[in-house]
């Protein structure tokens, strides 16, 4: 996927245009503040750089851009500073239609935690930016 | 259950071939790419069945390599 060429990261965040649209994909899962999967800096105690093994879960994961500070918040990771950017650059009249997608919704019938820190992550950035849909699934 | 899932993801690549063999399409990652050691089951029985074709058996840790998950999350 076309993270580098984005200016992202690999396959977990990236956007690209076809016709009149943007299209952005962003990583749900990891690499922004209580994301459902957690980052293995969150293991640490102490002083170490690395957890123990006991220390982690099975379902750690990340974070696979940089961490600028706490990773308490979003802010500060490399995700959130990318998404801002990139959607600040977006060229209306080149692509007026700029659509956001990720693997997990930000509301749901089927309600779940992760869905209001994804919101509290990324929503208002995406409002602000006057993005145009936002695809999960 | 993750038998389950590898012959469900089987099937849905089947169905999906007629358009994903002409028409090229992005992807992004979800909990089971994030995860991607926590659905082989108990003792990795699917690690067990595809690696050495045994059935409800266990396999080691190490051994979770026929997908991409890292050392790191097994």
């Amino acid at each position: 996927m076309p993270g580098s060429e984005s200016g992202g990261v690999g396959n977990f965040w990236y956007s690209f245009d076809y016709g009149l649209a943007h299209f952005v994909s962003i990583d749900g899962e990891t690499d922004f503040a209580n994301s459902p999967e957690y980052p293995f800096v969150a293991d640490l105690s102490g002083n170490e750089t690395t957890p123990k093994e006991n220390e982690t879960y099975v379902t750690d994961s990340g974070p696979f851009g940089a961490i600028n500070g706490s990773y308490k918040n979003t802010k500060n990771y490399e995700q959130y500073q990318w998404l801002a950017k990139d959607l600040a650059s977006v060229d209306r009249t080149k692509t007026p239609w700029v659509i956001a997608m990720s693997h997990r919704p930000m509301y749901s019938s089927g309600v779940s935690s992760y869905q209001a820190h994804l919101r509290t992550a990324f929503e208002s950035l995406l409002l602000e930016n006057g993005v145009d849909a936002y695809l999960s699934g | 259950m993750s038998v389950l899932y590898e012959s469900n993801w089987d099937l849905w690549q089947q169905w999906m071939q007629n358009i994903t063999g002409k028409v090229p399409y992005m992807v992004m990652p979800g909990n089971h790419e994030a995860t991607c050691s926590e659905f082989d089951g108990p003792g990795n029985i699917l690690t067990a069945y595809l690696n050495n074709n045994e059935t409800n058996s266990t396999a080691p840790e190490s051994a979770l390599t026929y997908f991409s998950c890292p050392p790191s999350q097994r």
